[in-house]
């Protein structure tokens, strides 16, 4: 007895399958906690999700109002580290549940083990990119628990009323994800309500299913403020012009649905479990990783990281990433050369890492740029004292998220308006900070500044900065990057960070006179040695025989660099100007850079 | 009843007091009810002495002779008959509170948190009882275990109606981009509010300038700034699509006006250049390098053009016809090299003859606010409907008062040419983008008090003597509305009814419609 009851559990528990099935949500838990941690915490920031009911109620503006509600609520999370990570895992394991549910109420048999997991592994892939919020799954999730209610109600007449007004329902709350219940209805009634056939009440009702999709959508429309193109296939108000890749998770349900009805048992009854086990695994994988490779951005991520270190104030991890990932774009030049000049050595090290020309200086501010180089904008601003650019750089990073709202931008345009002395305007982000759950008490803890002229002097934070403030106004253009240095060094000459800044500038952009130019005005480190980079510079002025080497002399010029650039000059010569000769030696020198980087333009 | 607002400071007074007296009279009901079975003092006693666990009650109270920190500020305003339930709420820290709206005939009574919430029909019914007279409002607040009764304040009702609806662009204040944009119609007598336009319909192009013709809603324009966009002028409810650039104008129409007689739109042509400030205090400076006025002839299809308007030795902008339509009002400078000149640039309030027959101007400009006098700037004349005065903007330079904090409103009178700075209206941040009720005696604008960021709309009576009142800020349902909300009003207009159109009719418009070319003429 005890034997045989034994081998009915061990027939009833599929243990492989389980354990792959734990291990498929392990892998996913880690992916989003290790590999896709700093778009986690970068998708937190493009929210500012508040606890109040008017909150709440602007979510009836769109359809999708309950998914997209849900999800953002569960976004909040993203802040915490892990958060993100398990509420993206624990929403996949519901819909696995639930689809597993759906399909097997559907077919009425055991179907592939693994089926379910194919609109969970699409999910996964569009949860990559950042464009695809997790209410989009929760989305298909409650559609598909409206689906289960529909196909479980037996009277053919109220399955009918509630499949119609469910229709209309689910698409205010879940937007279009209602496909799902369409599809499986039209199914359901043709070929398992049975009891139904083709009377002509079920025709005119399956006509009414076809069209109510299109009549809700098209007929909100107006309401909802939407193109018909919008109306159609609106997942949330982050995916309002969805691609294909965000329509996956939704079109792969409604695929599975469909195959739930094909008669699959036949076919794998043929097939060795085992075989059909590895089958499914290496469908499932070969889907899988690709998608991940193709949709998922690790050079982003990486960038998102030097961010995320930037943005708590930790340079040193930042300048120690810079080196570590050696990256070559204009993002993580931008960040690396931050946090070169915020531990003064800018001009020692620039031609140590990556530099594309000017464009790793700052990020262009303009309506044609990506939303996330906005985003990223105004910290260079902030950092070298210019607050009236850097809040610009703020409002229009904000105007420009998803949904015209970023919490980290919000806290910066706090410390912004704090410094400025612009209480009131601090005042109204604080109060609207103090509304959510994690910024909560950022907000409150720079609340005691506000009209407090007494606690911001003793805050170093607010007083390096108001020290390094413009006094004397100058009207100037919108990424008129030169301007602005030039007027943070006329206005304080001791802005270390803007002068050095501007130099750079000047030499990034190979203009040899202005930086001479430049040095002569701003340029006072007495005695000191000079930065590696200015000297090599200054070389190339005076032995071009623009400068005068004694109006530089007072700098002190290292003998090694002078020795090198006879040398340099020497190989140079002898190799008629081609640079493989150079590179090894001189390859991080500016004399280098400036003979052989190219400078490419739009 | 000859000065309205002096009369209105009296009956304050009066009012206060006896309405103070009904107030504690009413609030002690209960007690006097029961007094009169058994005893009022022993009730008194029992009451106060033996039942400290009602002693949260609102009447036994720590009085406080300052007037309640409301917001928005009501306190002491004049407001229009027909205008929504003025919710506010308490600003200071307290959880409970009691306020009592008291009339001659009925109150209204509210126990609540900090926010007040007027249920709109009985705010409605009081309102009405209460025409030329006013309302008081008493306010107790429950902190820190205690009520505190503040001093009351009045609400005067005037029975001067505003026009009933106002529109407006939303914009976030990101200076000079924007992203998501739209024009909304508000209810002023609910608090109903409806987009009529939104760029997301539009391919995410830029609205502005929505402006009706004298505070007509079926005669309305508006520009659409995208590729395939051009004036759109909407006629009931049928909209033209209007290309008003031609080769030979600066640009295309810009700042706009209606003629009253309806076939003519006057409209500036300018290279607007907007640049950044770099001190703290200060954000966006927008200025023109260029400008004309001309004369939209919208049956003739011609933009007319008059030497005086478009001279290269002046800037001229913010058109305006006079309400009888025989004058343009348009503020003028003499040009300079911008932005060398950008702050010593100011422009005069000036008027030219206006032929309605024709569609040409005079030939004689007169100054009626010289810059040179008042060594202020002037911009967006706009004469009230029943041509008295002419309401401008006036600040220290240029021609874009919205980040300028010393922008203040200005009124001239027609009559004598005298200008009331209206001290009561203004406030030390900007405000400007002023429309006028058709009845000339209500007007709105955009102010940013406060924080000095985001506008928001106020309303203020002018009496028949042109004495203004306290504006008031656009009421909402939730009272926090305005701290949480992140655009700013822009451009408020009144009308006298709903615009007939939808945000879908203007979709169809702007992607079926042809733009129809205008020919330029010189007369």
């Amino acid at each position: 007895m005890e034997s045989g009851n034994s081998n009915m559990i061990k027939k009833r528990i599929n243990v492989p399958g389980i354990l792959f099935i734990s291990l498929f949500f392990i892998c996913t838990f880690v992916f989003f906690s290790i590999f896709y941690e700093y778009h986690i915490y970068f998708i937190e920031q493009l929210q500012v999700f508040l606890l109040t009911f008017s909150h709440f109620v602007g979510y009836l503006h769109k359809p999708a109002f309950l998914s997209s509600y849900l999800g953002d609520f569960l976004t909040q999370f993203y802040y915490l580290i892990g958060g993100g990570a398990i509420v993206i895992t624990v929403t996949l394991i519901m819909l696995w549940l639930s689809a597993g549910l759906l399909f097997k109420k559907l077919s009425n048999r055991s179907l592939p083990f693994l089926l379910p997991l194919i609109p969970v592994v699409f999910s996964w892939i569009a949860l990559c990119d950042p464009a695809f919020p997790v209410s989009n799954v929760i989305a298909i999730i409650i559609s598909v628990l409206c689906t289960l209610i529909y196909i479980s109600i037996n009277s053919g007449k109220s399955r009918i009323i509630f499949g119609i007004i469910m229709t209309g329902l689910l698409y205010i709350a879940t937007g279009s994800s209602f496909y799902i219940l369409t599809v499986t209805a039209i199914c359901y009634e043709l070929f398992r309500s049975g009891n139904l056939s083709f009377k002509p009440q079920i025709i005119i009702y399956l006509v009414i299913m076809l069209c109510a999709p299109i009549l809700f959508s098209l007929g909100l429309r107006g309401t909802y403020l939407l193109t018909s193109k919008q109306a159609l296939t609106y997942l949330s108000d982050l995916t309002k012009n969805a691609g294909y890749i965000q329509f996956l998770p939704l079109i792969s349900l409604i695929v599975t649905v469909l195959a739930a009805f094909l008669p699959i048992k036949r076919i794998t009854r043929r097939i060795n479990s085992s075989l059909l086990l590895a089958f499914q695994l290496i469908i499932l994988a070969s889907v899988l990783i690709p998608g991940i490779l193709h949709v998922a951005d690790f050079t982003m991520e990486k960038i998102l990281r030097l961010d995320y270190e930037a943005n708590h104030n930790r340079w040193d991890k930042v300048y120690d990433l810079s080196r570590k990932y050696g990256m070559h774009n204009n993002l993580s030049a931008y960040y690396t050369n931050i946090a070169l000049s915020k531990f003064g050595v800018m001009p020692d090290e620039l031609m140590e890492h990556y530099q594309p020309a000017t464009a790793g200086l700052f990020l262009p501010v303009n309506a044609n740029q990506n939303y996330l180089t906005i985003v990223l904008s105004n910290e260079v601003y902030w950092q070298l004292g210019d607050l009236n650019a850097s809040q610009h750089s703020a409002m229009l990073g904000t105007i420009f998220s998803p949904r015209a709202q970023n919490s980290r931008l919000m806290k910066r345009l706090v410390e912004i308006n704090i410094v400025n002395g612009q209480y009131d305007v601090a005042g109204k982000f604080i109060t609207i900070l103090e509304k959510t759950m994690f910024h909560k008490k950022w907000a409150s803890d720079r609340r005691k500044y506000l009209f407090n002229e007494a606690e911001c002097a003793g805050s170093k934070w607010i007083t390096e900065k108001r020290a390094i403030i413009p006094v004397r106004d100058l009207l100037k253009k919108g990424n008129d990057y030169l301007t602005t240095l030039r007027m943070l060094a006329d206005n304080h000459s001791e802005n270390r960070m803007a002068i050095d800044y501007l130099l750079c500038y000047h030499l990034l952009a190979k203009d040899i006179r202005s930086f001479a130019e430049d040095f002569n005005k701003y340029y006072s480190a007495g005695n000191m040695l000079l930065p590696k980079i200015y000297q090599e510079a200054l070389l190339i002025w005076i032995t071009s025989g623009a400068g005068n080497y004694k109006d530089y002399e007072k700098f002190g010029f290292s003998p090694v660099i002078m020795k090198d650039m006879a040398e340099y000059t020497k190989i140079f010569e002898e190799n008629e100007g081609k640079g493989y000769a150079l590179q090894q030696k001189y390859g991080k020198t500016y004399w280098f850079y400036y003979h052989f980087a190219t400078i490419k333009t739009k | 009843m000859s000065n309205i607002t002096e009369m209105f400071n009296r009956k304050v007074r009066r009012d206060g007091a006896k309405h103070a007296k009904t107030i504690l009279i009413n609030s002690l009901w209960p007690l006097r009810s029961l007094s009169s079975l058994c005893g009022y003092k022993v009730i008194l006693l029992l009451a106060l002495g033996f039942f400290p666990g009602c002693m949260h009650n609102s009447k036994i109270a720590i009085k406080n002779d300052g007037y309640p920190p409301v917001y928005p500020d009501y306190v002491n305003v004049i407001i229009p008959y027909n205008i929504a339930p003025l919710n506010f709420k308490i600003t200071d820290k307290c959880s409970k509170v009691d306020v009592t709206l008291s009339g001659k005939k009925s109150s209204i009574r509210i126990k609540s948190g900090y926010k007040v919430s007027i249920p709109i029909n009985k705010w409605k019914k009081l309102i009405n009882e209460q025409k030329n007279g006013s309302i008081v409002v008493s306010v107790a607040a429950f902190s820190d275990g205690k009520w505190q009764r503040y001093k009351s304040f009045s609400i005067y009702v005037s029975s001067d109606k505003i026009d009933p609806y106002l529109s407006y662009r939303l914009i976030e204040p990101g200076y000079e981009v924007y992203h998501k944009l739209s024009i909304c119609e508000r209810d002023l007598e609910s608090f109903h509010e409806r987009a009529i336009i939104d760029n997301n319909l539009i391919d995410g192009g830029c609205i502005n300038c929505h402006t009706y013709a004298q505070q007509d809603p079926s005669r309305s324009f508006f520009h659409l700034r995208n590729k395939d966009g051009g004036t759109m002028i909407q006629i009931d409810g049928k909209f033209r699509k209007i290309n008003t650039r031609t080769d030979s104008t600066i640009s295309a129409g810009v700042y706009g006006n209606w003629h009253p007689g309806g076939r003519y739109l006057a409209f500036s042509t300018n290279v607007i250049i907007p640049e950044f400030h770099s001190i703290n205090n200060m954000r966006l400076e927008v200025y023109d390098t260029i400008s004309d006025v001309v004369v939209l002839d919208i049956v003739r299809n011609e933009i007319i053009r008059n030497p005086l308007l478009s001279g290269s030795r002046e800037f001229e902008t913010f058109p305006a016809f006079s309400t009888d339509g025989k004058r343009l009002f348009f503020c003028s400078a003499k040009s300079a090299r911008m932005p060398e000149n950008y702050n010593s640039i100011r422009y005069s309030l000036c008027a030219i003859d206006f032929d309605p027959v024709s569609g040409t101007c005079g030939t004689r400009i007169d100054t009626l606010v010289s810059s040179f006098r008042t060594g202020k700037t002037v911009s967006e004349p706009k004469p009230s409907p029943d041509g008295k005065y002419i309401l401008f903007t006036s600040f220290g330079y240029g021609n874009f008062p919205v980040w300028h904090k010393e922008a203040d409103l200005h009124l001239l009178r027609l009559s004598d040419m005298s200008i009331d700075t209206l001290a009561i209206v203004n406030s030390d941040n900007s405000d400007t983008y002023h429309s006028w009720s058709s009845d000339s005696r209500w007007f709105v604008f955009a102010s940013k008090r406060g924080n000095g960021m985001y506008g928001k709309p106020y309303f203020a009576h002018i009496d028949e003597n042109g004495k203004c009142s306290k504006p008031f800020l656009l009421p909402q349902k939730n009272p926090d509305f305005y701290d949480y909300f992140m655009k700013s009003y822009n451009i408020p207009e009144l009308a006298k009814g709903p615009v007939p159109f939808n945000p879908l009719d203007v979709e169809k418009a702007f992607r079926s419609l042809k733009a129809e070319q205008v020919k330029y003429v010189a007369r």
